[in-house]
């Protein structure tokens, strides 16, 4: 299967549409129904393939396929969280106030999966790129606010500290040259 | 007497970089992000005076400056994207987060768009004097050259390399607007500044003593190790429009004085 198809999966296979057909079904029975593991699991894997589309992408500028690589990423962190409550819910007596939040965070989520998929045979401007970018944090707004985004400690846990200490230490070298 | 600080868009990515730096346990040691850091601290022990002030342009500017750093980094060599895109990712998450958080502890004040626009001609006007000074400093008439006249034939030539070097650090903020010159968007802010600072004196009972707190040398001064400061632009919008521009530190001081209810001294150490 070639990158280009593997994006497409996100929109072909509608499987936000059929998340979304899941979580209403249970906000109806008010019950979790730990099927919609599968469809998360699905969609999680998407997003990885994404994420791996944009990280190769040469076509673009680096800027541009990080921008798409970041916004494949929060999707994906994010529906990784919105998992993990599931399947913490009944210890955590979190039912149905999971499926609640978990539908609260459809709409941005979809606005930007669909914005990505359709962004694969573009050109990416600048004001393209910086759409993708106002949708990201509009997402992370809405997670947030749902409890449904994994905490820095938790996103730091697929990164190697060291490196993320050294670029860390050259990003602030840069910020601090811009501005001094 | 009163006092209102607004920040300017580089203190506030500073500081976000900063708390992230002190939660990755790498702490940053410069002062940009040292006094930027303690000026935020300062304003959030004083939240109920409502200090701490920014606005919708800062706001806008600050999410954009934090891209810039990363897409600056993004292109150079030694970048290997399997590794490094997961982790710029998470900077941008962490740092952008963060300054949620500092936001959360200021003001966001409303601004009239039409007062702000006829303050930009004055401001406009003001950093084209300060940089057409600059230039008749540093090109046409410079001072080193005829000091250095002055002093005996066999000492001319020392002479002139002290005088040029005195020179070069005196006259630093208006060659500063000349090499870098000043985006529309720095020129805005201060507008903004301007507006607010007028806007809060006219509606408040006390006198309001208003700072724009930033590292940028088109506000604020320039000061060298062994106490010479360049201030010519700071002290000119100081006069003119009452603005008093400086960086965090010297502002958080400045401020103090204030809350004790004493006046401070424009570019207190």
């Amino acid at each position: 299967m070639t990158s280009s198809r593997k994006v497409g999966r996100l929109e072909k296979t509608s499987l936000l549409k059929e998340l979304s057909d899941r979580l209403q079904k249970m906000e109806r029975a008010a019950e979790v129904d730990r099927t919609v593991l599968n469809t998360l699991d699905k969609l999680i894997d998407a997003c990885y393939s994404t994420e791996s589309f944009w990280r190769d992408n040469k076509k673009e500028s680096v800027q541009s396929s990080f921008m798409l690589y970041h916004a494949s990423r929060n999707a994906r962190i994010i529906l990784q969280r919105m998992k993990q409550r599931f399947i913490e819910a009944e210890e955590k007596h979190q039912n149905p106030l999971v499926i609640e939040e978990s539908i609260a965070i459809i709409p941005p989520l979809s606005e930007l999966c669909v914005t990505i998929s359709s962004l694969v045979k573009q050109t990416l401007t600048k004001d393209l790129v910086n759409m993708v970018s106002e949708k990201v944090q509009y997402l992370r707004e809405v997670a947030f606010a749902n409890s449904l985004l994994p905490t820095p400690e938790e996103e730091m846990q697929e990164l190697d500290e060291k490196r993320l200490k050294k670029r860390f230490g050259e990003f602030a070298d840069t910020l601090q040259a811009m501005f001094v | 007497m009163k006092c209102k600080i607004l920040l300017d868009t580089c203190v506030l990515v500073a500081a976000s970089t900063f708390y992230v730096s002190d939660d990755l346990r790498t702490r940053l040691e410069h002062p940009f992000y040292q006094q930027s850091m303690s000026l935020i601290t300062f304003l959030r022990k004083n939240l109920s005076s409502r200090i701490g002030i920014t606005t919708e342009t800062i706001e806008r500017q600050s999410i954009p400056a934090l891209q810039d750093a990363i897409d600056k980094d993004l292109v150079k060599t030694g970048i290997n994207r399997e590794k490094d895109f997961p982790i710029y990712s998470f900077i941008k998450n962490y740092c952008e987060q963060k300054l949620k958080t500092i936001r959360s502890c200021l003001v966001r004040e409303p601004i009239e768009e039409d007062a702000v626009r006829a303050n930009y001609g004055y401001v406009d006007r003001l950093f084209s004097e300060k940089a057409e000074e600059g230039i008749r400093l540093t090109f046409v008439e410079p001072r080193f050259k005829r000091l250095a006249e002055q002093v005996p034939k066999r000492y001319k030539g020392i002479a002139k390399e002290i005088y040029k070097q005195q020179q070069k650090e005196e006259d630093y903020q208006l060659v500063h607007l000349i090499r870098k010159p000043v985006e529309p968007s720095d020129k805005w802010i201060l507008s903004e500044a301007i507006y607010l600072s007028m806007m809060y004196n006219r509606i408040e009972t006390d006198e309001v003593i208003f700072f724009l707190a930033s590292t940028d040398n088109h506000f604020s001064p320039k000061r060298w190790a062994g106490g010479k400061v360049s201030n010519q632009v700071t002290e000119a919008i100081r006069q003119k429009f009452g603005i008093a521009c400086d960086w965090p530190m010297q502002v958080e001081n400045m401020a103090k004085k204030v809350l004790e209810g004493k006046y401070p001294l424009p570019y207190d150490k």
